[in-house]
């Protein structure tokens, strides 16, 4: 590559706005066919939002959600377990009822490639495309008497 | 305790996760996992750059524009006189329109050629269009570092 296309094409980057970068990339040092420039944007990737009851995060909070709450005299694992149950049922009929596919993740299987997949197959707008369910660690309130 | 449970969040168990993977109006592809079992933990995951097309997109502006520009001096060398630039646009992979700029009178099929300095002004119309984009973004977003 000679100096003087080197300086022509490599340009430096020309604009920065919030939340959405620009930059014009050299075909030489980018890939790209050769003579050519790349625009490529940036902006924020994946973002976690972690959702939580704060009042479940204690023992205490937890024990009278389910006497308050829920009715039960005796704040039993029983009962959690009965909530839980509820759910699933919940989600089976949703399933159910709109035709959504369940998928069971196995361990080793990459989520994000199964969701493309499905995303592939069920090109929906504005709903949901498929719903996975995994086993997974989580520190969940253990009960004992 | 007798007759009594102690609730106690200090072990790890397996337990089941369900994830709704989801396609928003909004933002796209995202998902959002919640956890089956007390305590109901739940996360939302959003992607940025999903956002960013959906929002492009629902402005009719393709986010997967590529400009490539080549030069058509005789030769390379002497490009820091040329004045005059083939500009290709093209979109690759969606079902958007070919570019917001075919409204331009001077778009000759899919080349247009002109002057570098016009370039940079296109190119200035273009960020302004990609700005103008993101007004009214949802707080959660904005505003974003841009070293991000």
């Amino acid at each position: 590559m000679d100096k003087d296309s080197s300086e022509v094409f490599d340009l430096k980057p020309t604009s920065r706005m919030p939340g959405f970068g620009v930059e014009f990339w050299d075909g030489h040092h980018s890939g790209t066919p050769d003579g050519h420039i790349k625009l490529e944007a940036e902006c924020l990737d994946r973002l976690y939002l972690n959702g939580y009851i704060g009042k479940f995060a204690t023992g205490l909070g937890l024990s009278s959600f389910m006497r308050d709450q829920l009715g039960k005299p005796v704040p039993s694992p029983v009962v959690l377990g009965q909530v839980s149950e509820r759910f699933r049922q919940a989600v089976k009929v949703l399933a159910e009822r709109e035709g959504i596919p369940i998928y069971q993740f196995d361990h080793k299987e990459r989520k994000d490639d199964i969701a493309n997949n499905f995303r592939q197959q069920r090109p929906l707008r504005d709903g949901i495309v498929f719903i996975g369910v995994a086993q997974e660690k989580a520190k969940t309130s253990t009960g004992r008497r | 305790m007798n007759g009594w449970f102690e609730f106690e969040r200090d072990k790890s168990v397996y337990v089941n996760h369900y994830y709704f993977y989801i396609d928003d109006a909004d933002f796209g592809p995202l998902f959002f996992e919640i956890c089956s079992y007390a305590p109901w933990s739940m996360k939302l995951c959003l992607n940025g750059h999903e956002w960013a097309k959906r929002q492009l997109e629902k402005r009719r502006s393709p986010m997967r524009l590529w400009i490539t520009v080549s030069c058509r001096a005789p030769s390379r060398r002497n490009c820091r006189t040329c004045q005059t630039l083939s500009l290709r646009l093209e979109t690759r992979g969606s079902n958007l329109p070919a570019s917001p700029f075919s409204s331009f009178p001077f778009i000759v099929t899919e080349y247009l050629f002109v002057q570098v300095t016009e370039q940079m002004e296109w190119l200035d119309a273009y960020l302004r269009s990609v700005d103008a984009a993101f007004e009214g973004a949802p707080e959660i977003l904005s505003p974003v570092p841009a070293n991000v």
